[in-house]
């Protein structure tokens, strides 16, 4: 056996197990029959779980095959950082480097932690969180450059909230 | 058109709506990176504070200006600003090299005014008339037509049919979050009082096109760059006129691709990229001379441009009469419209014909806007297309928030930005089509009403006899499904 696409194998695999939780699991957790219809409220999900269950075992099945698979084009040796198991793990197709990972697992961990900021601190203090932690996540570096567009940012936001559209955030 | 309808959107505050509308989209469009998607999904939530007129107006001058706009980076940077400019750039670079980038710039932005007018009048003409055959329909025939719709767009907006219905099969799964509303019983809330009322569309199209966008652009920083540092010795262009001569070259070509772009736009799915694509490809193959082709043919910026402007209006025909979305766009509309307590489709015309006029009167005033705007801002857009992704992410990052907390529900609609944008970066990085999961996901509550209804009305297989259309439909889907599929392996 020899693995067509790496990412579809990994992608059909997950997506088969999200698909048997589901229906083993959250649907009957999650939604409450109370009596016995016959279009009860999970007919529609239950209809798609199933049909993504039988999807990504198809999906599964195209992903590998019995003949050697003509890599041309593909190049198993571009990946920036051939330590990383994460992106080594998905095929190059789908372009992940680990530059890129790192990024993003730090713009998300920004969005976080403001989120949290906002929740139980202050909306300014998670507002200029958000912007100057995206602003070094993007790799700006000079301190004027990032103290003027979150300044600019946060008096085009208040300007706009509070001036033009009359509502207010907090 | 009556004199109310000429009032109400002859004004100064609507006019204004519009042009800003359609300036953003254009600076969007110019800046690689920044798809049209992302625009109108962040500023939904501006339009829950205009009228339903001025709101809609100012979102499809975003999407017209940015599509019009995509073409100065194509053409500059041979970055296209969305894929569907990717064609302009095989002769717009070139001759962008030749030292001719203003008349390349010229020529997209007429091509695109001209596609996009034409295209305008083919939704005015056609969507009423569909309309009108639409109200017919009863819930065995939508659901056939909407599983078709899906099945299409699986099927053709991404490389994998497979993947295309699971991504739809997921929109369909996140649209039954909520309340279930013949049993009353709650699906999917945790324990989450916020989800009792569903998922809004709001931040879940914030997350899937912009804060998935932005984190995609994340990894191709550096690339960009380099282009924009090539572009800065090479902006210093003079002023050229189109000649006549070149006109006579342009002229089938835009025909040619208003036409494609037309026809493309109505089917559901198919999107500009494959229009644009095509339109070249047929103006090419028409061409005396096709080896010019790639070294800086004007008309090949001409057929790629008017073609993918004609499908922005032509892809809301669907919308408008059957109230399918056939595109991204369409999707985000739908999401604006129900903010403004109005439900696209054929009833539409019957209930308020003033706003489905006061539409298409603004979207012509848009397309004019975008030939004054764009002609005298050509300059001010080429030295936007140099503006560094590294200030635009947080910028993005930043509105996409306070979009998502307005109209999301609070804080939650910031959550689950987050969630969605981690969700369309996989489904972009691995190739899911992000476009089926959005539209599965719009038309989820209707497709679910229908199908229990359409399983309610018939009990037995003999009963859909009686229903031609749904069949009809079926068996479209059935091989398109087949045809597709063995094409796509």
């Amino acid at each position: 056996m020899f693995v067509v696409s790496k990412s579809d194998l990994i992608a059909s695999i997950v997506l088969f197990l999200i698909g048997v939780i589901f229906y083993f699991i959250i649907i009957p957790q999650e939604i409450v029959l109370e009596d016995e219809a016959v279009l009860g409220p999970d007919l529609l999900p239950n209809i798609c779980i199933l049909l993504i269950i039988f999807l990504s075992a198809l999906l599964f099945f195209k992903s590998i095959s019995k003949d050697k698979p003509n890599n041309k084009g593909v190049k198993d040796t571009d990946i920036e950082d051939a330590e990383t198991n994460f992106a080594s793990l998905i095929n190059i197709r789908s372009g992940f480097t680990l530059i890129e990972i790192r990024r993003v697992f730090f713009l998300l961990s920004t969005i976080l932690i403001s989120i949290l900021l906002f929740t139980y601190v202050d909306v300014l203090l998670a507002s200029i969180f958000l912007i100057i932690g995206s602003c070094i996540v993007c790799g700006l570096k000079k301190i004027w450059i990032i103290g003027s567009l979150s300044f600019s940012l946060i008096i085009l936001a208040y300007f706009l909230l509070y001036k033009v559209l009359g509502t207010a955030i907090g | 058109m009556s004199i109310e309808v000429l009032n109400s959107v002859l004004t100064f505050n609507n006019i204004s709506w519009i042009a800003f509308g359609v300036l953003l989209g254009y600076i969007v469009g110019v800046i690689p990176g920044l798809g049209k998607g992302t625009a109108v999904a962040v500023s939904i939530p501006i339009t829950f504070y205009l009228s339903p007129l001025t709101g809609i107006a100012y979102l499809i001058g975003i999407a017209k200006g940015s599509t019009a706009g995509s073409a100065v980076s194509a053409i500059l940077l041979n970055t296209p600003g969305e894929p569907s400019s990717a064609p302009t750039a095989l002769d717009g670079y070139p001759l962008s090299q030749k030292g001719q980038a203003s008349k390349a710039l010229k020529m997209g932005l007429f091509a695109s005014v001209i596609g996009d007018f034409f295209a305008t009048l083919l939704l005015i003409f056609l969507a009423a008339p569909l309309a009108e055959y639409a109200l017919l329909f009863g819930p065995v025939e939508v659901t056939s037509i909407l599983l078709f719709s899906l099945t299409f767009i699986a099927a053709l907006s991404g490389d994998s049919l497979i993947k295309g219905l699971i991504a739809g099969l997921f929109g369909l799964l996140f649209s039954t979050v909520g309340m279930e509303i013949e049993t009353a019983t709650v699906r999917f809330s945790f324990g989450i009082l916020e989800l009792y009322d569903g998922l809004s569309l709001i931040p879940v199209a914030i997350g899937m096109l912009a804060v998935a966008e932005m984190l995609v652009q994340l990894g191709g920083l550096e690339t960009l760059e380099k282009q924009q540092k090539m572009l800065k010795n090479n902006i210093k262009s003079i002023n050229q006129n189109i000649s006549w001569e070149e006109w006579k070259l342009s002229i089938p070509a835009i025909i040619r691709g208003t036409a494609v772009g037309s026809t493309v736009g109505i089917l559901p799915g198919l999107g500009a990229s494959v229009a644009s694509f095509l339109s070249y490809g047929l103006t090419k193959k028409a061409a005396k001379n096709p080896s010019r082709f790639g070294k800086g043919a004007i008309e090949g910026i001409a057929a790629a441009e008017s073609a993918d402007n004609a499908v922005v209006p032509s892809s809301l025909v669907p919308l408008f009469a059957l109230g399918i979305p056939g595109s991204v766009i369409a999707a985000i509309l739908i999401g604006a419209f129900i903010i403004q307590g109005v439900t696209p489709g054929p009833l539409m015309f019957i209930q308020q014909p003033e706003l489905v006029n006061g539409i298409y009167l603004s979207m012509i005033c848009a397309s004019l806007l975008l030939l004054f705007i764009g002609y005298f801002g050509q300059k001010i857009f080429s030295l936007l297309s140099l503006v560094s992704l590294r200030l635009i992410i947080p910028s993005v990052i930043f509105f996409c928030s306070i979009g998502a907390y307005l109209q999301g529900g609070g804080i939650i609609g910031v959550w689950l930005i987050l969630f969605f944008g981690i969700f369309g970066y996989l489904a972009k990085k691995l190739d899911f089509s992000f476009v089926t999961f959005l539209i599965g996901f719009v038309v989820g509550p209707q497709f679910e009403l229908s199908l229990r209804q359409a399983i309610a009305i018939t009990p037995s297989f003999d009963h859909l006899l009686n229903h031609p259309i749904a069949i009809i439909f079926t068996l479209i889907t059935i091989f398109a499904i087949w045809k597709i599929g063995r094409k796509k392996k």
